[in-house]
């Protein structure tokens, strides 16, 4: 066992001060999760207010301009305020301990990734508080209609601000994260023995740099259009209001794999521990994620089937081709969980939720990749059904998997099984009740983004369904948030590896001082944590 | 130790299978009944795609549950390390082969109904210039003066003769919107400067449609609705308009055109 100097950490200062002026990955890292979780809330409470809207035909309690805000905002604020920097708060936390070092790379641009994420947030959720209230654009923010001659109020140019600070900061993070993988990965770390977690980091941060520029740009266009006399998406002076789709979509399918790919590597991660095997085709999973992202760049114009403008057969069988490295991941978290020892603590439990919801939203995925379906179902409640099933059913359980697979970690404590469990069964009957209805919904036609149908639809019954989901959802938030206080609220009392782990996060104590490691043990595989515990005689099992 | 799912193993899983068709069968059913010639082509691929996603999940589900229930831990296995399995190069490989060919067959099918949905009519005898605006619709149909606008509270109705193709040439004054009629299985979208033209061929019959691209507050009042009538009954409709109050139709390029115009003369009742 090498044994490494903990650097001094002398500016780390105590109390909030600490919290503010931190350069401590993990710490940023908590910032992050907390900040995101937050926001979590905030569109989360958006979302029931439209599922309140949509109970019954008629306008009844937030009208149709401010029915049309809170989508916008709910769309933003999950995708960009909570989804993403979510990712990269488990990432900032774990991604160093994984790879055995001590820090980030450039720790003081972390702290600034984050207060410039916080900031641009912010200014996007002021528009809440001015004249006009926030942009009715919805979240992919379409030319013309975001032009200032449709939508003149302050909302719209907040709404641009804030998303390119916080784009801005995606990016400097994600420079940040390849350099830390590429550059301070322990002795021993080849690539090919870092946590499949960790790899999805990176590929992610590659997407990241590639997709998020095109946002900035796209946005800072829109800005001059709005108030500088540009004409980029003004057909009648010129422009085009296609090319708007076009760089929206270049940022936002990516964007989709970037709320998706850290996630398929916390369900690897977990899949792995609470089979007790090793993750089954390692390479495979690596190619697997790379595959996904270089595909995931050029399957943007199948959000743009119905525009005339783009060639259907060539998005159609690019976006098709998604489906075989994603097929590949689940047979191969099949096969790691095949001939295991699987127990379902709550971590373990998300992740099979994950499994079994995630699958619907990849093969409704497939429906909706197919241009002549899509003539139907796009933008009807179909594709809204489809997208949530991969954004909840898929990302945010998952998160709630990576939460209390890590939480042991981050504070010492476990979080409580018994609410874990009753928080788990909530989300499922809710996720279900709130989405399989949708599904329907679009089918039978009923278009996203109306505040109201008439009762002559035969919407209502399958509506109201929905909202009861919603609801059901919204409180199975309570059992969580009751957890972690009362978690927090005891004394830490767990070890460095309260799951039997295998990767190097679970060497650290819990939670692991500044500088993380007192000692490493050798890294000759992919789980030296694992290696170690074997050859101390202790077993795979815990 | 034991294995519950040991024998008969082959005959659960096609009965599972059989059973995800009787299921894809009923989903299937959710879809409206297709009432354009081209949405029957789009109905039949969505029936295939149905089956091949429920022999898909049948699978994939399926081996899910049984992982989950065959080898979850039981008391005698604590303390124990299972097989440490990491990799087989065969199943990398039929694994990665199965779903390949799954979407080029998929592929295939939706290539066939693509050009079923999209085809051009040769010579289609009447052509509608749908104009969308903020918050309504204007039918111009072309070689005539007639044209039909709704207003506010007074949705639109294009009349077209039944079983017949109908050509559409679709533009928009403002925003984006989008053309969407249900029964149709089809929307197109309207977008200002960049004009859309499709073909369908509709039986007799009367649907409702409204705009399915966001294109402001009030974007849930834009509805519409399409009257398919026979030939003669068109024809009678057509020479009943009176012309369009301002002489020729307005061009489809007009800028002006915002906010709620009142439906105009010609307007169906």
């Amino acid at each position: 066992m090498s044994t490494i100097a903990a650097p001094v950490h002398g500016l780390e200062l105590p109390g909030l001060t600490g919290w503010l002026t931190t350069t401590d990955h993990k710490r940023i890292g908590i910032l992050y999760i907390t900040a995101a979780f937050a926001f979590f809330l905030v569109g989360g409470v958006l979302a029931e207010g439209m599922r309140a809207e949509l109970a019954a035909p008629g306008i009844q309690l937030v009208g149709e301009e401010g029915y049309d805000q809170l989508f916008t905002m709910h769309g933003t604020i999950m995708l960009l305020l909570f989804g993403t920097p979510m990712a990269i708060g488990l990432a900032n936390y774990v991604v160093p301990l994984q790879i055995g070092t001590d820090e980030m790379s450039f720790p003081r641009v972390n702290a600034l990734s984050f207060w410039m994420f916080l900031t641009g947030s912010l200014i996007v959720m002021s528009s809440f508080l001015v004249q006009g209230g926030p942009a009715a654009i919805g979240w992919t923010g379409y030319a013309p209609l975001s032009d200032v001659t449709y939508e003149p109020g302050i909302g719209v140019d907040l709404w641009i601000v804030g998303l390119i600070l916080t784009g801005l900061s995606a990016v400097i993070g994600a420079v940040n994260f390849i350099a830390t993988i590429y550059g301070r990965r322990t002795p021993g770390m080849t690539m090919f023995r870092m946590p499949i977690f960790t790899w999805n980091i990176l590929v992610t941060a590659l997407l990241i740099l590639f997709a998020f520029p095109v946002l900035t740009a796209a946005l800072a266009m829109l800005f001059i259009d709005r108030h500088l006399g540009g004409t980029f998406f003004q057909p009648s002076l010129g422009g085009s209001a296609v090319l708007w789709q076009h760089l929206f979509w270049f940022f936002g399918h990516p964007e989709v794999y970037i709320l998706i790919l850290p996630f398929f590597g916390v369900i690897t991660e977990i899949v792995s521990v609470f089979s007790r095997k090793p993750v089954f085709g390692y390479a495979a999973f690596v190619l697997a994620t790379i595959a996904i992202a270089s595909l995931s760049m050029s399957v943007w114009a199948h959000h743009m089937f119905t525009t005339g403008a783009v060639s259907n057969p060539f998005f159609s069988i690019a976006s098709f081709a998604i489906a075989v490295p994603t097929g590949i991941k689940f047979f191969n978290w099949i096969a790691t969980m095949w001939r295991g020892h699987l127990t379902f603590e709550t971590p373990m439990l998300w992740a099979v939720g994950f499994l079994y919801l995630f699958l619907l939203g990849g093969i409704t995925g497939i429906i909706v990749a197919s241009p002549a379906l899509d003539y139907h179902l796009q933008d009807t409640y179909f594709v809204v059904a489809h997208f949530h099933n991969t954004l909840i059913g898929g990302s945010v359980f998952a998160i709630f998997a990576g939460i209390y697979y890590w939480f042991p970690k981050m504070t010492g404590r476990r979080l409580s099984e018994t609410l874990g469990r009753i928080q788990f069964a909530l989300w499922v009957v809710g996720f279900t009740l709130t989405f399989l209805p949708q599904y329907e919904l679009g089918l039978l036609g009923m278009p996203r983004r109306i505040a109201d149908y008439a009762s002559a639809t035969g919407w209502t019954d399958l509506n109201v369904a929905s909202t009861v989901g919603a609801a059901i959802l919204g409180l199975g938030v309570v059992p969580f948030l009751v957890a972690v206080g009362e978690a927090l609220r005891r004394p830490p009392d767990q070890g460095p590896d309260p799951w039997g782990g295998a990767t190097l996060e679970w060497w650290a104590d819990s939670p692991p001082p500044p500088g993380n490691f007192r000692d490493l043990p050798p890294v000759r595989s992919v789980r030296p944590v694992f290696d170690a515990r074997l050859e101390a005689g202790g077993g795979a099992s815990t | 130790m034991s294995r519950p799912w040991g024998g008969g193993g082959v005959r659960r899983a096609l009965a599972a299978i059989g059973f995800a068709v009787a299921v894809a069968a009923v989903v299937a059913g959710c879809l409206p009944a297709p009432a354009t010639e081209q949405a029957r082509a789009t109905s039949t691929l969505w029936t295939q795609f149905v089956i091949a996603a429920a022999v898909v999940g049948a699978i994939v589900w399926g081996l899910i549950t049984v992982a989950l229930v065959r080898y979850r831990r039981r008391p005698g296995d604590v303390g124990k390390t299972p097989p440490q399995i990491a990799d087989s190069r065969n199943l990398e490989i039929a694994w990665t082969a199965l779903p390949i060919l799954t979407i080029l067959g998929l592929f295939g099918l939706t290539l066939v109904a693509l050009g079923q949905v999209d085809a051009r009519a040769a010579s289609p005898r009447v052509t509608v210039d749908v104009t969308a605006f903020r918050w309504q619709w204007r039918f111009d149909y072309e070689g005539t003066a007639v044209s039909v606008a709704g207003g506010p509270d007074q949705p639109a109705e294009m009349v077209v003769p039944a079983g017949e193709p109908v050509h559409i040439v679709l533009t928009s004054v403002d925003v984006a919107h989008s053309f969407f009629v249900p029964a149709f299985l089809f929307k197109r979208d309207a977008i200002p400067g960049h004009p859309n033209e499709f073909d369908v061929t509709i039986d007799e019959g009367v649907y409702a449609g409204q705009c399915a691209e966001f294109c402001g507050v009030f974007h849930d009042r834009m509805t519409l609705r399409v009257r398919a009538v026979p030939r003669v009954a068109f024809d009678q409709w057509l020479a009943g308009q009176a012309p369009a109050s301002s002489g020729a139709p307005a061009s489809s390029g007009a800028p002006a055109l915002t906010g709620a115009p009142a439906a105009s003369a010609s307007a169906a009742p």
